[in-house]
């Protein structure tokens, strides 16, 4: 598979840099020496990561400009900082955490050096600029979510039922089932608000599924893992408690999580208790998906 | 270009005689001695196998740069330091200054810099300490991003090894175990600090077959 870089700089320097990243098997590019050619690559195009120099042409078209339209076109796409501009120089408030990569471009190497780490950046794009940690056993543990096959599975009326037992017994604003997968949370069942899936780096069971044991925030806006999390803030979130949602081979898929408004603290019988809700809707899932594989291996032995 | 190399890392003041190449470590504790000691046990860079060291440095850099010159001789001309220019490492290797360890756009900006001249030797690299960067940011995400993109992307291209250490009793305005255990699970071996007594600092071992669930570090 082929994957798009879109190669950003001034015009009398584009068509080395296409040449470059072109050199690759792998890799295609699309051009851009424009704020407007940015923004419309990006709209257009899948583009697997953009490679840019930091002083372009006009004074309004420069590395900010690149990052705003990746910030707001497509925020998860790796960007490597291709410049002969000292690190010292280079303003990164215009980048806040978007630049994956700086390559000096002066240094000997440097072209074979950009092929290498943009084909790099790529393939490890989930991981290459994420604000948050993967488990050691990720790949396995995605593989453990994949065979649940969820989507499959009409479960979303059962889960909402649940959740709506949790937070009545919780007398929690919120909660829900959520499943981690490889780039955001959905959420299989909710009660006391309309969730719509949220990235990894901006979900709290994310953090919840590296431990072993419950998870409870108690005031949100005094945790640096959340305090500048403006997805939490603008749900009006304060207060959390996670349990693991673990497959009988001990993967950790996703949480059963209640949600306040309020700072809260969970007692030791609360985390208990939560516990055993996960424990419940994960007996649920399997069970489920047992009943699936069943019917998939009945309708083989009938065609058979 | 390279990836993995199989040639293994060579340990000074360790049980074990080596550290195989890629290796992330998380050291982890309490006791500042006891994270100096291992971090300059590990990131000091061999003269015999032309390595070079590049490690990011907060409080105490110039303990563990001492440290660091103690357990190898030579080994801090090899070494490279990124700090706070309001640090000083007296006596000590290149240094240079970063405005604000707590940028982690600038501080990632600069490791990618020092590593990529790096690339031509294997090298240790690794950041002491990086719960000093956590009490520095207001997001740790962005720390966390810094991580997988700076640091641990930087062991899997290249023939490296990386120490990254964690106080865990500094005020980090989060919980620190939660901290810890999320970074745990990034890294391939946390070394948890179980003791420290009379210049022996004793540790849980998570990760690392050759050692065991123990490990002694003097």
């Amino acid at each position: 598979m082929r994957h798009t870089v879109l190669c950003v700089d001034t015009p009398d320097r584009i068509e080395r840099l296409e040449v470059t990243v072109d050199e690759r098997e792998q890799l295609r590019t699309v051009t851009a020496t424009t704020r407007e050619e940015v923004t419309a690559a990006l709209e257009e195009r899948t583009i697997a990561c953009v490679v840019t120099g930091y002083t372009l042409d006009s004074g309004e078209f420069g590395g900010l400009a690149v990052a705003d339209a990746i910030r707001e076109h497509s925020p998860q796409t790796p960007c490597v900082l291709y410049s002969e501009v000292p690190v010292g120089e280079i303003d990164t408030s215009e980048f806040e955490e978007l630049v994956v990569e700086f390559l000096d471009r002066e240094r000997s190497n440097a072209d074979e050096t950009l092929q290498f780490v943009v084909e790099d950046v790529i393939e490890h794009t989930v991981t290459a600029q994420v604000g948050h940690l993967t488990p050691a056993d990720e790949q396995q543990r995605l593989a453990a979510l994949d065979r649940y096959d969820v989507d499959g599975l009409p479960v979303e009326e059962s889960f909402d039922r649940v959740s709506g037992l949790i937070s009545d017994h919780f007398d929690a604003a919120v909660a829900f089932v959520g499943l981690v997968k490889r780039e955001q949370e959905e959420f299989l069942g909710c009660a006391g608000g309309d969730l719509q899936s949220v990235t990894r780096e901006n979900s709290m069971c994310t953090h919840a599924i590296l431990q072993e044991d419950v998870m409870t925030v108690e005031d949100i806006a005094e945790d640096k893992r959340f305090a500048e999390n403006e997805v939490l803030h603008n749900f009006g979130i304060r207060s959390y408690a996670g349990a693991n949602l673990t497959t009988p081979d001990g993967h950790v898929i996703g949480s059963v999580c209640v949600l306040d408004t309020e700072p809260r603290t969970f007692d030791e019988t609360e985390r208990a208790t939560l516990q055993e809700y996960a424990d419940t809707v994960m007996e649920l899932l399997e069970l489920r998906r047992q009943v699936a594989d069943e019917t998939v291996d009945s309708r083989e032995e009938v065609a058979g | 270009m390279s990836l993995r190399n199989t040639t293994p890392f060579d340990l000074v003041g360790f049980p074990v005689e080596t550290l195989d190449a890629g290796s992330s470590v998380l050291v982890t504790g309490d006791d500042s001695d006891a994270l100096a000691e291992t971090f300059a046990g590990l990131v000091g860079p061999s003269p015999d196998h032309s390595e070079t060291g590049v490690v990011v440095g907060t409080d105490d850099i110039d303990s563990v740069v001492e440290r660091v010159g103690r357990h190898r001789r030579g080994a801090t001309d090899r070494l490279h330091v990124l700090t706070e220019s309001s640090q000083r490492v007296p006596n000590g290797p290149e240094t240079t200054t970063v405005d604000d360890t707590g940028d982690m756009t600038a501080l990632g900006m600069h490791l990618s810099e020092e590593l990529t001249d790096a690339r031509d030797d294997r090298f240790r690299t690794g950041i002491f300490l990086c719960s000093d960067i956590c009490r520095q940011v207001d997001d740790i995400r962005s720390v966390y991003r810094f991580l997988n993109t700076s640091f641990l992307s930087n062991l899997r291209r290249n023939e490296a090894i990386g120490v990254c250490t964690v106080e865990t009793d500094a005020d980090v305005r989060t919980n620190m175990d939660s901290v810890v255990k999320s970074m745990a699970s990034s890294f391939d071996v946390h070394l948890s600090l179980a003791d420290a007594s009379r210049g022996e600092f004793r540790f849980d071992v998570d990760g690392w077959d050759e050692v065991g669930e123990r490990l002694t570090v003097s």
